[in-house]
C-alpha cells in the first residue's frame, strides 16, 4: 500500500459522503463563489458549516461577550441598553438604518 | 432569528466612546453577538487613532469576535491619501471607504460616529451615537 493509500483509505473508510440537491442557480452561485476563493464547492460548504454557529453556540458567544463588556468596559450595562441595541440591529435586519443610536432611537428611520 | 447580514462601521470616535464605557455602544456590541449575521467593522486607521488615545481599547477589540478590523491595504491607503489631500481628517478616511458600497456590501455600511459632520460631504450613511 502506497503512502497515499495509507492515508486516503482509512480516511474514506471513516467519513461518509452524501449528496444534497439544490436549485441549479444555487449550484452555479456556489461554483462562482468557490472559484473566486480558489476552492471547491465541497470546501466552501464545509467552511460555511464550520463557521456558522449553532443557536447554542451563538447564545454562549452572546453571554460571554456581554459578561466581558460588563466586567471590562461598561459595568452599568443594563437590560434597557441591550433592548434598545437589539431593536437597532433588528431595524438594520429589516433594511432600515436608524439615524441615531440613543436609548430612544426607535424613532423615524432613514430609507 | 434573522439570517440577514448587517453591519455598521465604528469610526475612531465610536471606538473611543465605547472605550469610555458608553452604555448604548456597549449594548450594541453585546447584541452584535446575539445574531450570526451581525458585524461591527473597525477600520485599521480608526483603531490606531482610538488606541493612541485609549490604549486599553486594543484588548477589547481583540477579544470581542463581532468586532472585525478592516486591514489597510494598498488601494485603501491610496484612497485615504486622496481624502486627506482633500481635507478629510486622516482618522476618518478609511471609515469613508468602509461605508461605501462594495461587491460584498452593495448597499454600503453605515458609519456609527459621535462626529457626523465629518462625513457630511462624502455621501455615506451615518448613524449618530449620542
Amino acid at each position: 500500500m502506497s503512502a497515499r493509500q495509507a492515508v486516503f483509505h482509512p480516511y474514506t473508510s471513516r467519513v461518509t459522503d452524501t449528496t444534497i440537491k439544490v436549485d441549479s442557480s444555487v449550484r452555479d452561485r456556489l461554483a462562482v463563489l468557490a472559484a473566486q476563493r480558489g476552492a471547491t464547492i465541497r470546501d466552501l460548504v464545509s467552511e460555511l458549516a464550520a463557521r456558522t454557529p449553532t443557536r447554542e453556540e451563538l447564545a454562549a458567544r452572546h453571554a460571554a461577550a456581554t459578561a466581558y463588556l460588563r466586567e471590562h468596559v461598561c459595568p452599568d450595562l443594563a437590560g434597557e441598553h441591550t433592548d434598545a441595541a437589539e431593536e437597532f440591529w433588528q431595524q438594520l435586519e429589516q433594511g432600515r438604518t436608524p439615524h441615531s443610536l440613543t436609548a430612544e432611537h426607535g424613532g423615524p428611520a432613514a430609507g | 432569528m434573522s439570517s440577514a447580514l448587517v453591519a455598521v462601521v465604528f469610526d475612531h470616535t465610536a471606538l473611543l466612546a465605547l472605550g469610555a464605557g458608553s452604555r448604548m455602544l456597549s449594548g450594541l456590541v453585546a447584541q452584535a453577538h446575539a445574531g450570526a449575521g451581525r458585524y461591527i467593522y473597525a477600520p485599521a486607521l480608526c483603531v490606531a487613532a482610538a488606541v493612541a488615545e485609549r490604549p486599553g481599547l486594543a484588548d477589547h477589540i481583540g477579544v470581542l469576535p463581532a468586532l472585525q478590523v478592516i486591514d489597510l491595504d494598498y488601494p485603501a491607503a491610496a484612497a485615504v491619501g486622496g481624502f486627506v489631500a482633500a481635507g478629510v481628517d486622516w482618522r476618518a478616511g478609511q471609515a469613508i471607504i468602509a461605508a461605501r458600497p462594495t461587491g460584498e456590501w452593495p448597499n454600503g455600511r453605515p458609519v456609527l460616529t459621535t462626529a457626523p459632520d465629518t462625513y457630511r460631504d462624502w455621501g455615506v450613511e451615518v448613524v449618530t451615537a449620542t
